[in-house]
Parts: C-alpha cells; structure tokens; sequence
C-alpha cells in the first residue's frame, strides 16, 4: 500500500482514519470473481483453505534464510509459522502448515 | 391544408408506430444469441471472430489486462499483470506473465507436460498431462487453480463456447483507433456483460475486451488490452520446450480439490 496515495485521497480525515489506510500490503484482498477473466466467475483457491502468503510478502516477513528442509520439500521457520513452499492456484505460495 | 392533414395524421400515429417499434426492438433484444439473423448484428461479428481465431494455426498475442476486487468494506481495487501467449495448434502453448506484484512468471505446454516457473522464487514445477491447448487449458484451471485470462480466445471451440454463454450480441459503434476500424460489440450472458472491440476486414482479432461480473458483488470488472497479434509466426518448437534454468529448485504443485469440477462442461476454458 502506498501511504502518500492514501493521505492524499482521504485528506481531512482523522488521524484514526490515517492509520488505517496505511495498514500493509498483505491487507488486501488481490483476488475475486473477474481475477479469471473468463465467462464465469473465478474461485480463488486459497479461500478458506490455510493461510498463505505470495512472494512479496515473504520476502517482507524476513524468513527467507530461515529454512529446513524435510525430504524432498522445503519449509521456512517464520515468527512462530512453519511456512511450506508450493504452487497453488498456478502461483507460487508459501503455505502456513499445521505444525506452525 | 394538405400537408397540414399530413402532419396531423403523421403524429396521431407516431404512438403507434412508436410502440411497433418499441415492440420490434424488444423482441430483437431477446431474441437468442444464435438466432439473430440479421448480418449486421453483434453475433456475427462474434461468429466471424470466433471463427477466424479458431482457423488459426499459431498466433501470438500480448494481452494487458487489469481486473477489480471488491474489498470487504466495498472499496473496489484495480491489480494489472501482462501477458504474452504464443500457441501453435493444436498442441503447444507458452504463456509468460508479469504479474500485478512485479513478478514474472512462465506456463509451458508442450503436448505431454505443463511447467510452471517463477525466477522471482528461482523454482519451478511440472505435471504430466496430454491433450490439445484446450486440455490443457482446463487441466490448469481445474486441477491447479490457476487464471488463465480471456482462455477462452484460445479454445478450438470458441464459437460453440460463445454461442452457449451469451444471449444477445448487438453493435455499439464503430472506432477507429491507430487507423484500424474497429467494431465495439455488446453482448449479454445470464451471469456476465460482454465488450468486444473487433478490427474490421479479413483479420476480425479482438483489440479489446470488458467482462462485467454483474451477479457479484460490486460488479466488478476484467478489462484486458490485447496488442501485438501475429497470425503468421514462426515459432519455434524450442519455443514450447522447457529446460530448467540452473539453480532452480523443483517443488510441488498443490492440485485443487473442488467438488463442482465436472458438473460444468469445458469450465477450464470459460473459467
């Protein structure tokens, strides 16, 4: 999220208001039904499966050196979420586990 | 005094003629999208469009396109991404994108297995699967989730898929835009709005597309740019080969798992 926009567009607002705009990148939703583009609506498939993250916002949280690996796949150790590095939806995500 | 009788007789019967009309005009606009037969109307200009794409052999095309999402609090954003498709039929196709976060990333078909790659991640994964461009295409949707915009213009069944989805095509206008004459085409589906801007004369190739979502919530939007056509490539068979770029790391892929896959027919290609 880009704050100086935020400020810009809600000039006169409340500093309560300020703030809540500048909440981070990952507090959007950045996927919906015309994400597909096709005639029908899309179902994203990470909805109300565990949370996962893309690689912009991985690579904020800092994790990156934090790795295992366990086989074949490769887990990071992530502010207490043990985090698992798979394409889902055709993209690249990072998978909250449920040994986090 | 007679041509004032005239004028008299012309008004009375303006309601009339007014509501023949009206009910001439309603009857055009719900007529069925495969029964219009007038030649001038949206459908087919959507039929020769489909058409001419279906007869194609390989083609490529750069697609920009931008798509809304209705946050919770109704707050509607707009996230962008590129595209760059280059298939050769009936078998191969190769699509790399730039994502809405600055990333890229690459599909691969090449007739027996579907890569994905992503260098921001320096990874990459593979599925086998055999079939045509629109296999393909569905087994990517379906099975993995992922989008794959406008896939539909890809599909070897366009017209029938077209036919099925919309009801009623009709022409807006006609533009001209970097000197090429384009036809701006409405057409409506039970659950979609369709745009269409199609050139004029012997290559009917979308520039532009608008797919309005309009049972969603916030009826949001998909509006893709579509540039760059060559309908004459040479393509190279290197072209729809993947070879790991070293240093890359192989993961997996998580299949979806969705109850209602199936009970839509050719869903991949209409998403």
């Amino acid at each position: 999220m880009n704050p100086v926009f935020k400020k810009i567009s809600v000039a006169g607002l409340s500093a309560v208001a300020l703030l809540t705009a500048s909440v981070s990148h990952g507090q959007y939703q950045q996927s919906g039904p015309a994400a597909g583009g096709g005639l029908s609506s899309y179902q994203d498939p990470t909805a109300g499966g565990p949370r996962s993250y893309d690689s912009s916002e991985f690579r904020k949280m800092g994790c990156k050196d934090r790795e295992m690996r366990v086989g074949k796949d490769k887990f990071y150790d992530c502010n207490g979420m043990i985090l698992k590095r798979e394409y889902v939806g055709g993209r690249v995500r990072y998978v909250e586990t449920s040994g986090g | 005094m007679v041509p004032q009788h005239g004028t008299i007789r012309a008004t009375r019967s303006a309601p009339i003629l007014g509501a023949l009309v009206g009910l001439l005009l309603l009857l055009s606009s719900t007529a069925p999208y495969a029964q219009s037969r007038q030649p001038e109307n949206g459908a087919a200009y959507l039929e020769r469009m489909a058409g001419y794409l279906q007869g194609l052999s390989a083609f490529e095309v750069t697609i920009n396109s931008g798509y809304d999402v209705v946050q919770p609090d109704g707050q509607k954003l707009e996230f962008v991404e590129s595209r760059k498709v280059a298939a050769r039929r009936p078998n191969q196709l190769r699509v790399e994108m730039i994502q809405s976060d600055g990333s890229e990333a690459l599909l691969v078909f090449d007739g027996e297995q579907i890569s994905l790659s992503s260098p921001a991640d320096q990874v990459y994964a593979t599925t086998a699967t055999t079939g045509t461009i629109d296999d393909a295409i569905t087994y990517v949707t379906d099975k993995l989730g992922a989008r794959v915009p406008l896939a539909i213009l890809l599909s070897s069944t366009l017209s029938d898929q077209l036919r099925s989805r919309l009801r009623q095509a009709d022409v807006v206008e006609t533009r001209t835009l970097d000197g090429i004459v384009q036809c701006h085409i409405a057409a409506r589906g039970d659950d979609v709005d369709v745009q269409v801007w199609l050139a004029e004369g012997d290559k009917p190739l979308p520039s532009r597309v608008v797919i309005t979502y309009k049972k969603e919530k916030g009826m949001p939007q998909f509006r893709a740019d579509l540039s760059g056509w060559k309908t004459s490539t040479d393509l190279a068979p290197s072209d729809f080969e993947f070879t790991p770029p070293a240093g890359f790391e192989q993961i997996q892929i998580k299949p979806v798992i969705d109850p209602k896959v199936g009970s839509k027919p050719m869903r991949g290609l209409a998403q």
